[in-house]
């Protein structure tokens, strides 16, 4: 800047130029401003012909009257003078404000915006129609959040029912994959596999939002895998015993960290001598949890003490959240007979977390205050609460007869504690009963049956079940010792009840 | 110009058009000088109308918030199906729904007025001597559209869109089962 005024105010040839270029320019500027003063004069013979959308004479008339500023041309017409009587300062003339002021729509946002309140109300239409099955999810969702399972499990059945009203063709994957996946929490892995099989399509199962799911079945098929594994080895021995125990122990414990193999049905495993892994469909790493669990079965079968019990299904439950669901009761009650109740307690606890429909804590908490508090009716009031819980389900007699039977035997063990041996006969009456039809009779319940109905003269009944007994024709599946001593009066009913041969978990 | 938001407002044009419309229907009805009607070209005036500053208070207001407003609750009904059919039901053989869900992800990428209109806002309600309660109200919403504004400058309001869209299911599930029970 500064050398800019030094040099404009010195007189040297260039300045000179400078100037005479500034005069040139000087009177071009003048000779366009008058060509333009000319035409602002005749302005008005311009408006007449002036064919656009909102004119107005009037307002033409009343422009003319206003005066004509120097350079001051409307902006839209370049031809009227610029400001109107509402806003003289508008970049246009009255004319062209008007106009502009209804400047028509572009057809194309008239379409997009007539198109969007069709998708609109078809979206609401097709929405309103889904809100059955998006409540019933969103529902079950809750409940899965609140650890309520069962409940989980049926609002997603609601859900899908609904679904398949809407449309036949199974197309809510999400639902199916939910319902798996609470079927699995819910240690029912075959109704997880099923569910999946038959509603969710390969394509849709290898998404990355189905990733969950497709964990979930490849560690289920590894752990049938590995069961199936172990099985061979286990199934060489017709009965486990003190000697052959050991051997079997070793063999399981040699299956730790192997691969295993599936060639259509056959499962091997890399130990296997005459085996050579081609063409297999997929191999996997053993499971230890199955291993663990298999050296329970064994050491359950070899009549090991608790303490050896105890440890493989601790670590067969410390493996997993699955296999903790899987055998956390047994577990809880086999410290409860070990009388190792903070250990139990804790892991009642844990297995309310998992679900807290399950009456796997009521009846953990029964044992404990039957075994240790020896507060019977405590026992009985806890168990009540579980079955409370269960029949407030929806479905309710069903989950009763599928699970109450757990908390029945508690109740009915509480009886004989209290002498209350009518109750205690009745209860145990319903648990023979339910698990009849449900197939999940045991040896152990039968025989309390069997206790009771002779505790309380009721020899119809126990000669029925002996009749019963055999028509089967297998010896091993007869009264047990505790029948015969208890008719012998060798027993007690009492004693048997606290023996913790009954707490069947 | 970001090629960038070209790029967003050309995947979005549904929406783009549907703002620019509802823009022009504001215009309109204030009386406001528009002196671009297009809504389809190709550079920063993509999904807005290029009219007069708006210096009265109220249509100033109106130009940021009816487009916002009418493209948000069209984008937000749009996707109560949409995104509860693909994202929540996994209902992914639905052709309607994915229409739906990306009309509805359109109109919502496309709800923030430009940043000059947001500019006129603040200069009517919030530098000007206005009354406290109108500043109160208006502040909010001016915090909103600038964001969304220098938001949507650089394209990101896809990514909110998306992520809103994600969203749908979870606020739909907030009333929508306890009004169904009702109801039932």
């Amino acid at each position: 800047m500064d050398e800019n005024k030094e040099k404009l105010s010195g007189s040297s040839p260039d300045e000179e130029s400078i100037k005479d270029e500034m005069e040139e320019l000087a009177k071009v500027f003048k000779a366009e401003l008058d060509k333009a003063k000319s035409e602002a004069e005749n302005f008005s013979d311009g408006l007449e012909n002036l064919e656009i959308e909102g004119y107005n004479p009037q307002t033409v008339s009343r422009a003319n009257k206003m005066p004509v500023r120097e350079v001051e041309l409307c902006e839209y017409c370049g031809e009227k003078p610029r400001g109107t009587e509402k806003d003289p300062d508008s970049p246009y003339c009255e004319d062209c404000e008007s106009v502009l002021e209804k400047y028509p729509y572009d057809y194309r946002g008239i379409i997009v915006a007539v198109l969007s309140v069709c998708i609109t109300i078809a979206a609401l239409f097709f929405f309103s129609v889904n809100v059955p099955v998006f409540a019933s999810m969103k529902q079950g969702d809750k409940a899965v959040k609140e650890n309520k399972l069962y409940t989980a499990v049926n609002k997603y059945i609601n859900a899908i029912e609904y679904a398949e009203n809407i449309s036949a063709d199974k197309t809510y994957f999400n639902i199916y994959k939910k319902e798996a996946l609470t079927y699995y929490s819910l240690v029912n892995m075959n109704s997880a596999i099923i569910e999946t099989d038959e509603n969710i399509p390969d394509a849709v199962l290898r998404l990355l939002t189905f990733k969950d799911l497709n964990d979930v079945l490849q560690e289920t098929e590894r752990m049938q895998a590995s069961a199936m594994v172990i099985q061979n080895y286990t199934n060489k021995y017709s009965e486990i015993n003190d000697e052959n125990y050991d051997k079997i122990i070793a063999e399981l414990d040699n299956l730790k960290g192997k691969k295993i193999y599936v060639r259509g049905t056959e499962y091997h495993d890399e130990t296997e001598k005459d085996f050579t892994p081609e063409d297999t469909d997929i191999e996997f790493i053993c499971d230890d949890a199955w291993i663990n669990m298999y050296k329970y079965a064994m050491a359950q079968e070899a009549g090991k003490d608790e303490a050896t019990i105890a440890k493989y299904l601790q670590a067969t439950a410390d493996s997993s959240l699955y296999m903790k669901t899987l055998v956390g009761s047994l577990l809880s009650s086999t410290y409860s007979k070990m009388g190792e109740f903070d250990k139990a307690e804790k892991l009642a606890t844990e297995l309310k977390e998992i679900n807290c429909e399950a009456p796997d804590w009521y009846a953990a908490m029964a044992t404990i205050y039957r075994l240790r508090d020896k507060d019977y009716a405590k026992a009985q009031q806890t168990c009540d609460m579980g079955l409370k819980v269960l029949e407030g389900l929806p479905d309710g007699e069903s989950y009763v007869m599928q699970y109450g039977y757990i908390l029945q035997v508690q109740q009915t063990l509480s009886s004989i504690m209290q002498d209350d041996l009518d109750s205690a006969y009745e209860t145990a009456k319903q648990v023979y009963d339910n698990l009849s039809m449900t197939g999940g009779l045991t040896i152990p319940t039968r025989d309390l049956y069997a206790l009771l109905a002779w505790a309380t003269g009721d020899k119809e009944t126990f000669e029925a079940l002996e009749l019963e007994i055999e028509s089967y024709g297998d010896a091993s599946i007869g009264f047990s010792s505790d029948v015969t001593d208890f008719k012998a009066g060798k027993v007690t009913l009492k004693e048997l009840a606290e023996s913790g041969r009954y707490d069947i978990i | 110009m970001s090629i960038i938001y070209v790029i967003v407002k050309v995947l979005t044009l549904p929406g783009a058009i549907l703002h620019a419309f509802f823009e022009h229907m504001v215009c309109r009805s204030a009386k406001i000088i528009v002196e671009d009607e297009r809504v389809v070209q190709f550079n920063e005036m993509l999904s807005h109308v290029d009219h007069q500053l708006i210096k009265r208070k109220g249509p100033s207001f109106d130009i940021c918030f009816i487009p916002f407003f009418m493209n948000f609750i069209l984008g937000f009904l749009t996707l109560s199906y949409g995104s509860t059919a693909i994202i929540y039901f996994a209902k992914y053989e639905d052709v309607f729904a994915w229409i739906c869900l990306y009309f509805g992800i359109s109109l919502l990428t496309n709800l923030f007025p430009q940043i000059e209109d947001v500019m006129m806002l603040k200069d009517n309600y919030l530098v000007n001597n206005d009354k406290k309660l109108n500043k109160a109200l208006v502040t909010p919403w001016y915090g909103i559209f600038f964001v969304g504004a220098r938001l949507e400058k650089w394209g990101l309001t896809l990514l909110t869109s998306v992520g809103f869209a994600f969203l749908v299911p979870v606020i739909l599930g907030w009333f929508i089962p306890a009004l169904y029970n009702l109801i039932k």
